[in-house]
């Protein structure tokens, strides 16, 4: 390893701004993104372990035929909270964990885009986990299953508490899940090394990205269902109540719409620690990269158009089932390059198997059997044949424990030493691989079989001697031999870390540039930023790759506070110089506020969720005054040029993570207006019944576009420091706003429509209330950037909050044109 | 990693220096961002739209109520669904064509530099490597819409085996 040329004033420098405070106080407002993803792998695991546990009391009571271990009641919440808990809990927070320690490592950079963010989405996620177990003393856990079918999880049917768990869980983890991936995007966008242009990237990277991506489009439609259900339940809307205009298939549209991309969530980043651990143990750089990250990419858009075939058998017509039929057989497509890349990297490198390598070899297995069983079932014929069958349930664990506990065991045991500057012992990773690998297969491959001969899942007991019996007291000794592999794992990462043998910077000889620090890294991540010149940065030299040599040792420390480049999406090019928030309690305060209005509206408290809502709101607002430390200062002299210290529009990281949110906003509102339809189309009445209104909400569009128009003009004044005009734009629109909000209450008095009397009411109050929301959050955001506007805060080109604020209005605007023409406009046309 | 104590003349200099790295796209002027977005997306919008579309049109003429039919309730149904994979089809293909074009000017970007992979034949180096952006991104394009043309080819074949209403 070369040496680094910084003098020990600078380093010391570094260290003393990057180091979080000591004590609870740095535990509690920490937002270095290696604390954070050391607390996601750590309590993701703790919750994979209580899922485990789960999962060895329902295969303890189906051991053999007619057993009273659990009441049927007991077993349906087991088995409801050992899929949400692996699903939601466990599978898709784990990588998180992995992507939140490596990325800056990978991209060489000082921390995540917005660490703050950062923070808050591992906290939400705490909360959420913690919120769902409290269901387990309240004797009232989520039991309808992990998709929660309705009309099961209807008032009528499920009355307790159960689902009201469920469904606000998944409404706090969409808020974590969303803000880490706007996190992700937009740190893979600003904020790499210069030189690490698109196609320079870890394939993790390209699994992290594809995944967040898919967040923000698919998580929205699960949110939507979640709110839709919670409202049916709580407060008597009909959006699936077939009696009222409702439609239970609604639910399964939407949850699927969420529920497959998710499926490729929780196994493209983990496939993407495979292509980036796999080429270090084979001692060649992974065979068809640009194959890979398309592929990668491509699994991740097509996953978009399988949702159908988890509802082959509701009865839709034959020829729309076989577009996804077809769909859900070439997905595999992408699937095969991958699997062939691995092989291929196998079949021309030189590998050795240490425990890393054996998981993801066991993993290369697990995926082509999940694979294949997969391929079965998209065949529409087949799928019939085995709908609700353990088949299914052999297939669905081939694919989440093959495609994500393997890499992710696999990923511990190859960057264990980054983490700790200490290797697991590789003799307890042997015994640890065999007992996983021959358990997992001895617990799930019979499933197939005792599938096939007609068992149903989801059944507490069943009579002996239909033939199934000895499968499921093999599956069960399956389940034993797996959890004792898993504990194996656990008593490996317990003793290596004080134990196991001292790691180094490289211990592996890998090529990315996390290991080019010591490890564990210092809090600063790299002294100096380095610059990258090839793919393998640290293979350069016998590979010869490269368009110049990466340097690694030497380049600027930016030591003046907290800051890293903003760099260009594709070829990262330095652009500006990022101050870096410091430390904060917001987004635990943020967080907790967030449960505190999920408990409030579970226990129909609602001046508690008032109440925390209104704390929320306050913490928000203090976390974006800007404070003394990411005030823009002027411009900084690098090695890369004068660059501006702090970066506007498109440059800056402020407009990547509006436009985030602005993507996800819309994907809610596009589902709610796809359910609005959905339901038109499946209504034996008109629809609706009698048409709204049309000449107020007309004036009401006018009134919301004028106000597009004013805060466009004040906005542009601020590009030019003309800050008058930027006070009366805002003020103006402003006004304009809190009108639109008057005159919708107004429509509001004269509607004939009820929320509670038909599914088209529930979904017209829901859409506009919904609009209406965003108009007053609209109206928060102008309203703070106004005040800050007359207390000078902005200056020529240094004016991103208003050009942000700006752009969420517009944003709230074109959704309310969407929402006029479909909801006000269509019910004319008849 | 030991570090050594240098002047701040050092540093500057190096960083100076490091600043003379060279681009990673050089060849980004012979292949427009519009193409390559357009050869890396449009096939896979196209699906989506075909997708989109197609779904509701032959779910809905085959099970506008309660009962499902035994013939569309819409006239024509295979004809629409027909053309509207047609021109989904022909937009895929001509993103295949620009990635192609892209694919095909930009091939020798920072080909040299590619280690190990430039020493294999350039249809194997094609796999192996993609060293300069700009090629990264035509090749990338070149593969989605290949992948996709053939998926909304395929989506448009059940037309052909699959009766609408499954009678």
């Amino acid at each position: 390893m070369a040496t680094t040329i910084i003098d020990p004033p600078t380093l010391e420098r570094l260290e003393r701004t990057w180091e979080a405070p000591s004590g609870v106080r740095g535990w509690l407002s920490t937002v270095d993104h290696k604390t954070i993803g050391i607390r996601y792998l750590v309590t993701s695991i703790v919750f994979l372990v209580i899922g485990g546990v789960e999962a060895l009391l329902l295969r303890t009571q189906l051991a053999v035929g007619g057993e009273h271990v659990l009441s049927a009641g007991a077993y349906n919440q087991l088995f409801s909270m050992h899929g949400v808990t692996m699903i939601f809990l466990y599978a898709a927070p784990v990588l998180s964990g992995f992507s939140n320690y490596l990325w800056p490592l990978m991209l060489g950079s000082r921390d995540m885009a917005y660490p703050r963010l950062n923070a808050l989405s591992y906290w939400v996620y705490l909360v959420a986990g913690i919120f769902l177990y409290t269901s387990l003393p309240l004797g009232a856990m989520p039991n309808d299953g992990w998709f929660d079918y309705v009309p099961y999880a209807s008032r009528a049917y499920s009355p307790g508490l159960n689902v009201d768990f469920y469904a606000l869980t998944l409404l706090l983890l969409a808020v974590s899940t969303t803000v880490g991936s706007i996190n992700f995007i937009t740190t893979l966008f600003k904020t790499r090394a210069p030189g690490m242009s698109i196609n320079r990237l870890p394939i993790i990277v390209w699994g992290t990205l594809t995944a967040s991506i898919v967040n923000l489009f698919a998580v929205p439609a699960l949110s939507a269902a979640a709110v839709m259900l919670f409202l049916d339940r709580r407060y008597g809307t009909h959006f699936f109540d077939a009696s009222a205009g409702g439609h239970p298939l609604l639910w399964q549209h939407l949850f699927w719409m969420f529920g497959h991309p998710w499926v490729y969530v929780v196994v493209l980043p983990a496939m993407g620690i495979v292509s980036d651990a796999l080429p270090t143990f084979c001692r060649r750089p992974l065979v068809g990269y640009t194959a890979v990250a398309l592929a990668t990419v491509t699994t991740g858009i097509l996953g978009f158009g399988v949702w159908l075939h988890h509802m082959f058998a509701t009865g839709i017509p034959p020829l729309a089932l076989a577009f996804f039929g077809a769909a859900s057989i070439l997905i595999t497509i992408p699937s095969a390059v991958a699997v062939f890349s691995w092989l291929a990297t196998l079949w021309d490198g030189r590998p050795w198997y240490p425990a890393a390598m054996k998981f993801m070899l066991g993993f290369i297995a697990l995926f082509v059997i999940g694979g294949v069983s997969g391929v079965m079932t998209a065949a529409v014929p087949f799928d019939w044949q085995l709908t609700d069958t353990y088949f299914v349930v052999a297939h669905l664990h081939y694919v989440l424990v093959g495609i994500n506990v393997f890499p992710v065991v696999a990923g511990i045991y190859y960057w264990f030493p980054k983490f700790t500057g200490r290797l697991m012992d590789e003799r307890l990773g042997t015994w640890n691989f065999w007992t996983m690998f021959v358990g997992v297969n001895v617990l799930f491959f019979p499933m197939h079989i005792v599938g096939l001969l007609g068992m149903p899942r989801r059944i507490y007991t069943y009579p002996a001697g239909l033939g199934w019996d000895s499968y499921n007291l093999i599956e069960t000794i399956g389940a034993f031999l797996f959890a004792i592999g898993v504990a194996l794992f656990a008593y490996n990462v317990w003793r290596s870390r004080t134990h196991g043998r001292e790691a180094g910077a490289n211990p592996w000889d890998a090529p990315t540039l996390e290991w080019s620090v010591p490890s564990p890294p210092p809090v600063y991540n790299f002294a100096v930023l380095p610059t990258v010149g090839s793919r393998h940065p640290l293979w350069e030299d016998r590979l010869g790759e490269g368009s110049t040599r990466s340097r690694l040792n030497e380049g600027p420390a930016l030591p003046a506070g907290r800051e890293t480049f903003a760099t260009s999406p594709l070829d990262a090019e330095p652009q500006a110089v990022m101050r870096m928030p410091e430390d904060s309690y917001a987004p635990l305060a943020l967080a907790a506020a967030l449960g505190v209005v999920a408990y409030g509206l579970l226990f129909s408290l609602l001046w508690l969720a008032v109440a925390g809502a209104a704390v929320a709101a306050i913490v928000v607002i203090a976390w974006l005054w800007p404070d003394a430390a990411t005030q823009l200062v002027g411009d900084a002299d690098t090695s890369f040029g004068v660059l501006p210290e702090g970066a506007s529009g498109r440059h800056g990281v402020g407009w990547w993570g509006m436009v985030g949110v602005i993507a996800t906003e819309a994907s809610f509102f596009a589902y709610l207006l796809f359910s609005y339809f959905y339901l038109a189309s499946q209504s034996l009445n008109p629809w609706p019944a009698e048409g709204p209104g049309f000449w107020l909400p007309l004036v009401n569009t006018l009134i919301l576009l004028s106000s597009s128009v004013a805060v466009a003009w004040g906005e542009r004044g601020s590009r030019t420091g003309r800050t008058g005009r930027t006070r009366w734009g805002l003020g103006i629109a402003l006004a304009l706003g809190i009108v639109f909000l008057v005159l919708q209450g107004v429509e509001y008095s004269r509607e004939q429509a009820s929320a509670t009397h038909d599914a088209y009411g529930s979904l017209f109050y829901t859409i506009t209330g919904f609009h209406g929301a965003h108009v007053l959050v609209g109206l928060i955001m102008l309203a703070v950037v106004l005040v800050r506007a007359l207390r000078g805060h902005f200056a020529a080109g240094r004016a991103e909050a208003v050009r942000n604020a700006a752009l969420y209005w517009h944003f709230v605007d074109a959704v309310w044109l969407a929402v006029f023409t479909s909801l006000y406009v269509t019910p004319h046309l008849r | 990693m030991t570090k050594q104590p240098a002047t701040r003349d050092t540093q500057r200099a190096v960083e100076q220096e490091s600043a003379s790295h060279e681009h990673p796209a050089p060849e980004r002027g012979r292949a427009g961002l519009p193409a390559l977005w357009f050869g890396l997306f449009g096939a896979p919008v196209a699906w989506a739209i075909q997708t989109l579309v197609n779904l509701p049109l032959a779910a809905h003429a085959c099970f506008p109520a309660l009962e499902p039919l035994s013939l569309p309730v819409v006239g024509g149904l295979r004809g629409m669904v027909f053309g509207v994979s047609l021109v989904v089809l022909v937009v895929a293909a001509l993103a295949t064509a620009v990635a192609w074009r892209s694919w095909s000017r930009t091939r020798a970007e920072h080909q040299a530099s590619s280690g190990s992979g430039a020493r294999h034949e350039q249809s194997t180096a094609a796999l192996e490597t993609g060293e300069g952006r700009t090629r990264f991104m035509a090749l990338a394009g070149l593969m989605t819409s290949v992948t996709f043309l053939l998926i909304s080819a395929v989506h448009m074949a059940t037309i052909f085996i699959v009766h609408p209403c499954g009678l």
